[in-house]
């Protein structure tokens, strides 16, 4: 039997598929076999580093390149399966124009902030950047200084950023771009249940009976986890689905009951949902007897805008976003009364019908529920409301804590959870859920990090919006911005977020591995090892830490942004960042570099080289002469051990293919909050929410309230924006793997076609969409993938030369300061 | 400095992709039709519940993209998810290799335990 390597390597392929869809292949497929010599590709595994589902990758090197990747049987979140962007992994590191090394804006030789980029050895870049952070402590002090991270970090570069900012620099101004993602379901969780993060996880697909999309595309955004509810669904006829949202997608082609509501009303439907149950005695009385507490929210919280804004003049509350008072079940059933069935459909525009389908789904006690949100919830002026009122429907039914009953708050980032929510990146947090503003938290994490009483400051820092106004107000004049596309991302590029960074009094740094227009608008750029070409570690959104190797080498002179946080410490001595009174007290700090004090410390210097792995390279052991991934991670997961937020020693994660949190006694937690699944429950309870001192969750009396712009005579249209399944994010990787840009190569405006006809415009006709605030050119689309209502359109974000970020308002949910990306008014023209 | 789009350089380069489709069974006359017309597509497998394993290979990428998508937009097509991704320069695949005992060699060998507990 004559065979090229190419007919093994497609039976292989198929196998390997058919194994993952659980079909038996033919007899004749499996007769392919090859010679051991045949093998030269190092197999290992690594999580996908796009969104926040956590696939497990299997990545083939050959010769320092990955040549394959297949999904990762053995995984238990993605079973072998591997989304568009997972399957082009491999390619992302070989973009063309990946950047080699620093380059620094120069005219005649010297830093110019008009100057232009010039490269510059790792030593130059450091000298001018920690001249300009010398200069800006000395002058104004650590709240001067700013960083905007990612929860595309791995868990040991946002816990060394945070060291370095709170603890070095003592400056709370760290803030990941999960804010711009997560902080509304972080806000939620903490309010409701008093800690973060689901208490299910994924093995709820295969025990709901129906799934709930409360703002979530997940056919496109999390294709992996769909094609378990597509299986469930199919497999059990029962099932049902419901996808809401204010534009038919994907989703909507699996949808039992489809919803396309108005923009905003989500929360309306919400509490009618509870008023149905309540009217209809549907609450699980006994379950909410014992387990839950009844609070009334603080109402007309504002936007979040700038102080002299209208809006927030007018705000009565905006002080005081987070207050609540408690009532008790009747003031909530009377809260809530108004919003009935009628009503909510006369709101959202969805039939009554389709509402008390889906109130059913939450009230018969039979059906479990799993509801599931992304963007659609917490990109809302109002998300930390939705994700609170989301939790009200399953507290006021028990559907929460057991198999398939599951309130379950997707994540769009690889660590949103594992590195900006646990390890703590945001401007108000410390790890494993500590905060800033309590000083027995301070105190601990001062006495883990081994350093003296006082070091770390009280004051929260600024939030995204508010960091992109300070560069603005020049109120922040040194930024360095780490592994993400900000000046793309942030709402209202063209008034708050492109003049911080061109602000002269500024300087701002940019890590990348590519050049975005976050680098193209900064001072500085440092080339970037991404993914696979360092250690890493990534929490997932069902609570679940997977770590991988070192497996190919970063292309030119780029390092991780691990090395260059470490690096640029050694730049400081204590003297430098830290007040003399803080040194009078505690001389023993005097004279030593910022590098020895955060990371010579005893802890992250613990392990040394003879504990690394052989087998891979580790730049960052090499340059630093210990293991730093492992010291970092078993001093961070100090924090959490004994505290519910458990990690597992180091090492066994290289074996596993990720352990979900709080692994006690060698054993991870599916469930948290049920007796029999999470230890910290204590016996006889049941059930606990331990988050909370009482061991009760909340249920939040909150009201409708308008969007902070609605359309009107002139700007007549609903802008809703997004991302699509080819490119994640701002594209700034996935842009560069050609078959992704091409499938999907510039950004469209999607429209109703009767909005497009009203404007004498047909599909393809160059149009500008405008904003009070700014204006894009782009193309008209009424066909394909995302079909909106009459008044709405919907442009994805991903494409740097139509920057919709130009149009959106930087309104923000007063008490999570994430942006709404999904409602302000714009009008379309022609062009 | 724009945010500037690689091209695809690999002249030599060829593409091997494994497929799950998964298809509403009512529609499987249309579904077989599409993917036994297609370019480069091989229909391996499927079961009664209308999932199909299907191998593309094409001498560049976007091709693959481009059957995919195609195969996506077939009426009762739900989902057509890829699992495995090779690419390596056509010449070498084309040559020939040594038989030998040794089965699934090129799959780590986690997977190829699995596999091979599944295919025999």
């Amino acid at each position: 039997m004559k065979l090229t390597r190419r007919d093994v390597i497609k039976a292989q392929a198929a196998a390997v598929a058919a194994s993952v869809a659980g079909i038996a292949m033919p007899i004749h497929a499996t007769n392919l076999i090859t010679s051991s010599a045949e093998n030269q590709i190092q197999w290992d595994k690594a999580p996908c580093r796009f969104c926040g589902t956590g696939c497990s990758v299997s990545v083939g090197t050959k010769a320092g390149k990955v040549v394959a990747t297949h999904g990762d049987q053995l995984s238990p979140v993605n079973r072998g399966l591997n989304c568009i962007k997972g399957y082009f992994l491999a390619k992302i590191m070989y973009g063309r124009d990946r950047l080699t090394q620093p380059l620094l804006r120069k005219t005649n030789g010297v830093y110019d902030k008009n100057g232009a980029f010039t490269p510059v050895s790792w030593d130059e870049a450091f000298d001018v950047m920690a001249e300009q952070w010398k200069a800006t402590l000395k002058a104004k002090g650590p709240e001067a200084i700013g960083m905007f991270g990612s929860g595309q970090w791995t868990v040991w570069e946002g816990y060394a950023a945070s060291k370095l900012m709170k603890a070095g620099f003592r400056s709370n101004n760290l803030e990941p771009n999960a804010r711009h993602c997560m902080a509304s379901a972080v806000a939620g969780f903490m309010r409701t249940f008093g800690i973060d993060e689901p208490m299910g996880c994924y093995d709820d697909f295969e025990h709901a009976d129906a799934f709930v999309l409360w703002g979530s595309n997940m056919a496109e955004m999390h294709p992996i986890l769909w094609t378990r509810i597509t299986d469930r669904r199919l497999s059990q006829p029962h099932v049902k689905v419901v996808v809401m949202s204010t534009y038919q997608h994907r989703s909507f082609d699996l949808a039992d009951i489809p919803m396309v509501f108005k923009p905003q009303t989500d929360l309306i439907i919400a509490n009618a949902l509870a008023n149905y149950l309540i009217q209809n005695n549907k609450v699980n009385k006994d379950f909410v007897a014992k387990h839950v507490n009844f609070r009334k929210g603080t109402d007309d919280i504002g936007y979040g805008l700038r102080p002299e804004h209208p809006l927030e003049q007018k705000a009565k509350n905006a002080a005081h976003a987070n207050d609540s008072e408690g009532i008790d079940f009747q003031a909530y059933a009377e809260f809530v009364k108004p919003y009935t069935l009628a009503y909510a459909a006369q709101e959202s525009g969805v039939s009554e019908q389709a509402l008390r389908e889906l109130a059913e789904i939450y009230a018969d006690p039979k059906t479990k529920v799993m509801s599931l949100w992304t963007m659609g919830v917490n990109q809302h002026t109002r998300g930390v409301w939705m994700n609170n009122m989301i939790y009200n429907l399953h507290l006021l039914t028990g559907k929460i804590s057991e198999p398939g009953n599951s309130p379950f708050s997707l994540t769009g980032q690889p660590s949103a959870c594992g590195t900006a929510r646990e390890v703590g990146t945001f401007a108000h947090r410390l790890p494993a859920d500590l905060v800033v503003t309590n000083p027995k938290h301070r105190q601990i994490a001062e006495k883990i990090w081994r350093l003296p009483a006082g070091t770390i400051p009280a004051k929260v820092g600024a939030h995204a919006a508010l960091q992109n106004r300070h560069l603005k107000d020049g109120k922040i004049n040194c930024y360095w911005v780490q592994v993400n596309n900000n000046m793309q991302a942030a709402a209202n590029m063209m008034e708050e977020t492109y003049p911080g960074y061109r602000n002269p009094e500024n300087f701002i740094v940019v890590s990348d591995a590519y050049p975005t227009v976050t680098c193209e608008a900064a001072d500085l750029i440092l080339p970037t090892a991404m993914w696979v070409e360092k250690e890493g570690a990534y929490g997932n959104a069902e609570r679940r830490t997977q770590f991988w190797h070192q497996l190919t080498q970063a292309p030119g002179e780029s390092r991780s942004d691990l090395w260059q946080l470490m690096e640029f410490a050694k730049r400081f001595t204590m003297e430098e960042v830290w007040p003399a009174e803080l040194l009078d007290e505690n001389p023993d700090y005097r004279g030593r570099s910022m590098f020895d004090v955060l990371f010579r410390n005893g802890n992250v210097d613990r392990y040394g080289m003879d504990q690394v792995d052989t087998k891979y390279a580790n730049d960052e052991a090499d340059a630093f002469g210990f293991y730093v991934q492992k010291g970092l991670f078993e001093e961070y997961a100090e924090f959490g051990r004994g505290h519910g937020h458990d990690l597992a020693p180091f090492d066994r994660y290289h074996e596993e293919r990720g352990l979900r949190w709080p692994v006690v006694a060698g054993k991870e937690t599916q469930w948290r909050f049920r007796e029999g699944y999470d230890p910290y429950v204590e016996p006889g309870r049941g059930v606990q929410f331990y988050g909370k001192p009482d061991g009760r969750a909340i249920i939040f009396a909150l009201p409708y309230e308008p969007p902070a712009e609605s359309p009107d005579g002139e700007y007549d249209l609903w802008l809703s924006t997004g991302r699509v399944l080819e490119h994640w994010h701002s594209g700034s990787m996935t842009q560069r793997v050609p078959e992704l840009y091409q499938a999907v190569p510039d950004a469209l405006c999607y429209m109703h076609p009767d909005d497009a006809r009203s404007r004498g415009l047909r599909r393809g006709d160059e149009i500008t969409v405008a904003s009070r605030r700014g204006e894009i050119r782009t193309r008209v689309e009424t066909r394909g993938r995302n079909k909106p209502p009459l008044g709405l359109i919907f442009v994805p974000w991903f494409d740097a030369s139509q920057l919709i970020n130009k149009c959106t308002l930087d309104a923000v949910d007063p008490i999570s300061k994430q942006t709404d990306y999904k409602k302000c008014a714009v009008k379309v023209a022609k062009v | 400095m724009r945010n500037a789009v690689a091209i695809d350089t690999g002249k030599d380069e060829e593409h091997i992709v494994s497929v799950i489709l998964h298809g509403r069974p009512e529609h499987r006359t249309a579904i077989e039709r599409a993917t036994d017309t297609a370019l480069g597509v091989e229909r391996v497998v499927q079961d009664e519940l209308g999932k199909y394993i299907l191998v593309i290979s094409a001498p560049t990428a976007r091709q693959v993209m481009q059957q995919i998508e195609a195969l996506q937009a077939v009426e009762g097509v739900l989902s057509a998810t890829m699992v495995a991704h090779h690419t390596e320069e056509a010449e070498f695949l084309n040559q020939e290799v040594e038989l030998s005992s040794r089965l699934l060699a090129q799959t780590d060998p986690d997977t190829a335990k699995i596999c091979s507990r599944s295919t025999t």
